[in-house]
């Protein structure tokens, strides 16, 4: 090979040869080692001229269009049902399993209160793994297929928690000041009377559209930084999203502050 | 579950099968192309493996991953429908480059009758179907 590469850019190198090895081994009408070789010239091929060591970002670029290995069109014959993937082998799977498990081993010490704050950390770690782990399938340009079911369970369960917080925080928070301060709370009944209870909920209300009219020029600014915080679900959130919730935050301060006004009177 | 429900949930079930069904017919008929297609590029002269993926790379829809080509070209040479030869390239180590043989010759031309009359036969039953 002509081509020399930065570390970053041999390992990933490495790692793709290594992966186009496990999925032609299965292969008994390929020579796996002469493909290996092509795969190769065509690398070189590929960034001859180009400013030298190659790193990761533009080998990635040349991977991408070779594509994932398993994915090849399988060159036996194609069993019905759709084409040939190459085994994943043993190795392929711990991660999921061992983040699945964690997240488990953590829902359930949280349930019986054990040994706190272990549950939590445990949970912690399988989101931070979960994410690395994906962010290197990506790297490598594999395919996620059923480890899905094993790597997702943790980061859409922790997204939804961090999300409600980000997105409703207010609402807990001015219900509770309102109901558990006395002196707030007799002046409520004073103000609304019997409709107290509703003048509090409107009151959270506008307090979570004040809170999202301030999170949606944030969202506005940092759209890409919102979209890899919930990575992988939320890469398609962009600047329109921030808008929207811009507007929703107005319509919903505005809408509840106007009612809570009419009340008043 | 309500009626709607249902009919929703087997119309979604049928609209699902039918992309798999799809997914398949288009990965053989994809696989049955991309062997005739470099036949037909090796026939045109002795040629160097990425100059067929260049070539390739042109067709819509034809080569949606390309290092597919590599493990076919590997299949076409164990079955002595290609043959191979490393030439020295002035910009670096020796190429591979692949050429039909007899065979191989033989079958490209069959492929391509074979092809020719198919898609006249199909032509013709889409323009009855209009």
């Amino acid at each position: 090979m002509t081509t020399t590469f930065t570390d970053d850019g041999r390992a990933h190198l490495d790692r793709y040869l290594h992966r186009l090895r496990l999925a032609l081994s299965s292969q008994l009408s390929v020579d796996v080692s002469d493909v290996e070789r092509d795969i190769i010239s065509h690398i070189d091929a590929e960034l001859a001229g180009e400013p030298q060591p190659i790193g990761a970002q533009r080998l990635t670029a040349v991977l991408d269009r070779l594509g994932p290995p398993d994915r090849w069109l399988p060159v036996d014959d194609v069993p019905a049902g759709g084409p040939a993937i190459a085994p994943r082998s043993a190795a392929e799977w711990r991660l999921p399993v061992v983040i699945l498990t964690l997240f488990v081993l953590g829902i359930f010490s949280f349930m019986q209160m054990l040994l706190w704050p272990v549950p939590l950390l445990l949970m912690v770690v399988s989101v931070l793994t979960a994410r690395a782990w994906l962010s290197s399938l990506v790297q490598e340009g594999g395919e996620i297929g059923a480890r899905r079911w094993f790597v997702y369970p943790p980061l859409v369960t922790m997204y939804a928690l961090l999300a409600s917080v980000v997105i409703a925080w207010p609402l807990p928070l001015v219900v509770g000041m309102l109901t558990d301060d006395p002196v707030m709370r007799a002046s409520m009944v004073r103000w609304f009377n019997d409709r107290s209870d509703v003048a509090t909920a409107l009151a959270a209300f506008t307090a979570v559209g004040a809170w999202w009219l301030i999170l949606g020029p944030a969202l506005y600014r940092f759209h890409r930084a919102a979209g890899r915080a919930f990575s992988p679900f939320a890469d398609w959130f962009g600047r329109r999203h921030a808008l929207w919730a811009t507007l929703a935050g107005a319509l919903l301060a505005g809408g509840s502050a106007a009612l809570l006004f009419r009340m008043s009177l | 579950m309500p009626y709607h429900a249902l009919t929703a949930t087997m119309h979604s079930m049928i609209v699902l099968g039918a992309v798999d069904i799809a997914d398949n017919w288009t990965t053989q008929l994809r696989k049955g192309l991309l062997e005739l297609c470099m036949l037909n590029v090796i026939g045109r002269g002795r040629v160097y493996g990425y100059d067929i993926v260049r070539q390739l790379r042109d067709v819509d829809a034809l080569v949606v991953s390309e290092g597919t080509i590599y493990p076919i070209l590997s299949r076409l040479k164990r079955d002595g429908l290609v043959r191979t030869s490393l030439e020295e390239s002035p910009s670096g180590p020796a190429r591979k480059y692949y050429e039909l043989t007899r065979r191989g010759e033989q079958l490209r031309d069959d492929m391509n009758g074979h092809w020719d009359l198919l898609t006249r036969g199909i032509a013709v039953i889409r323009e009855r179907a209009k």
